[in-house]
């Protein structure tokens, strides 16, 4: 018989669990949720979800469940291709999934339901489109009670968009160590005293947390009557207002987005033909694309068929990526914020709750072009180091050399001391042999730089 | 600037708590206190915002049908 495993993610709601059994992923609805799920299928609200493409499709099968005892129901979800982190979000993916969050409560009201829950991990991403997926959040709603999810969705989405908004927008990387979504007083304090005069922001954030402060974490006694339905739509509105109301724009400071303009049209033309080539010849599904800038490369994979995560550090890049890719309705293609010498570490409960980044793969094929000088050179990393992380990250690579006399090594030289005696093709081509096998390895026209397509071994 | 909003909303709401309402996370007593104070104001809002929208469409309708 072979094992189920549950996810070490899915363990705080008791309405049921995820969990996968050989290569095939499960939802557990336990007896406890029966009536809520009943109402969430019988009212109609899952089909408009669904068809709407907010809410993850299921199909209930006839499997064995993980714990026999407690169950009603199993449901095989529809798999996403990659699970993404709020902490990986830039700030358009951040605002649209916090907007999906409350249209779905929109309409779970109007079917006589509600949320339970708000957190931004409920949330992932097909290509450029949130989608919600949690099927269990659902539970019948009472007119007159306030949203039990209130104060969760104001830290997991409220809070971090007012950030990335109006202090900086690399602050989602606090969610890095509150598992729980930004502390309502930590985001009154960070925010600065004029946004008190945005009256959802006064109201939402520096007024909740002094009635957070006033009153602890406590139990909760509120009073249960005097919130109806029209406030509760008043709610939902009032918070998609401000929500929309807090922008960014990655013109600024955040200027990046220049690596490419040192090419020649003909080698920039010759470098993308490559790897289009590269591309077919290894046939992957899923590609990792490292240093990705605006996507240019991923969407040559993406555009092949394969489900590609285009990830970059430079939060202006990601967005531009995916205000393009949002636009073109592209469905392979996810851009995510990362910083690759210091990726997402697994986090929460026994640092299991969320998948490192490496814990989310490998790629079938892994993208590094313009990027090994800033890891070897800008991060001081010896070129073994680089190898066993591309191991580790990919079956195939397609890798470019960019050698020492590239205006833009000479970029990050300008101010340094050159201690990089190993940077050259010889050291970089041993060094990827322990590990890979080289199949190409193509000088790029018009440029030094040289692209490879390698095979992991071993 | 808030603290006398919060000392009165704390002291009429600590005097009638009513039954706790049971979730499988704590709702936050304060983030449900602050829910029931902005209900007047949040209902009103949209009773305003639907109003307008209603008229816009009706508007646009008989423009429309012109």
């Amino acid at each position: 018989m072979i094992e189920s495993a549950r996810s070490e993610a899915s363990f705080r709601d008791p309405s049921g669990f995820i969990f996968d059994r050989g290569r095939e992923l499960f939802r557990q609805v336990n007896l406890s949720y029966k009536d809520d799920y009943d109402r969430l299928i019988g009212s109609g609200l899952y089909a408009e979800l669904v068809g709407d493409g907010l809410l993850i499709p299921h199909k209930e099968v006839d499997a064995e469940p993980a714990i026999a005892e407690a169950a009603y129901r199993v449901l095989r979800p529809e798999r996403v291709p990659f699970v993404s982190y709020p902490y990986e979000w830039c700030f358009g993916q951040y605002r649209d999934a916090a907007l999906l969050t409350l249209e779905v409560q929109r309409r779970a009201i109007g079917a006589g339901m509600s949320l339970k829950d708000a957190s931004a991990y409920n949330v992932q991403f097909r290509g450029a489109r949130p989608v919600f997926i949690d099927t269990l959040s659902f539970e019948a709603y009472h007119e007159g009670e306030p949203w039990v999810a209130y104060r969760q969705f104001c830290q997991h989405f409220l809070a971090p968009v007012a950030l990335m908004s109006r202090v900086d927008v690399r602050l989602p990387q606090i969610l890095r160590a509150n598992i729980d979504g930004v502390p309502m007083d930590l985001a009154s304090r960070l925010l600065p005293w004029r946004t008190r005069f945005n009256p959802g922001l006064l109201m939402h954030v520096h007024l909740h947390a002094r009635l957070q402060g006033a009153h602890g974490g406590g139990s909760s006694t509120a009073p249960r009557r005097g919130f109806g339905r029209r406030s509760m739509l008043g709610l939902i509105d009032h918070l998609a207002s401000t929500i929309r109301g807090l922008r960014w724009s990655p013109e600024g400071e955040w200027a990046g987005y220049t690596e490419d303009n040192t090419y020649s049209a003909a080698a920039h033309e010759h470098k993308r033909k490559l790897v289009a080539e590269f591309l077919e010849i290894a046939g992957p599904s899923t590609v990792w694309d490292l240093g990705a800038n605006t996507g240019e490369y991923s969407r040559i994979a993406s555009g092949r068929g394969s489900s590609t995560v285009s990830f970059d550090l430079d939060p202006a890049c990601v967005e531009r990526n995916y205000i393009e890719a949002a636009r073109d309705g592209e469905a392979g293609l996810l851009p995510l914020v990362l910083d690759l010498a210091n990726p997402s570490p697994g986090l929460g409960w026994r640092n299991r709750e969320r998948a490192s980044l490496t814990g989310r793969g490998p790629a079938d094929l892994v993208l590094a072009l313009a990027l090994i000088h800033h890891l070897a050179i800008a991060n001081n990393l010896p070129f073994p180091h680089v190898v066993d992380f591309f191991h580790e990250a990919g079956r195939w690579l397609v890798v470019e050399f960019v050698p020492k006399d590239d205006p833009q090594v000479g970029r990050l030289l300008r101010s340094r001391r050159d201690i990089f005696d190993a940077y050259n093709l010889k050291e970089f081509e041993a060094s990827f042999r322990e590990r890979f096998a080289i199949h190409r390895a193509e000088p790029i026209a018009e440029s030094g730089r040289v692209l490879y397509l390698m095979q992991g071994t071993g | 600037m808030l603290s006398p909003i919060v000392n009165v909303v704390s002291g009429v709401f600590g005097g009638i708590s009513a039954e706790p309402i049971l979730a499988y996370l704590d709702p936050g007593s304060g983030s449900m206190i602050l829910q029931v104070l902005i209900a007047g104001t949040l209902s009103s809002l949209y009773f305003m915002r639907s109003s307008i929208s209603y008229m816009k469409t009706w508007l646009s309708g008989n423009k429309n049908a012109r």
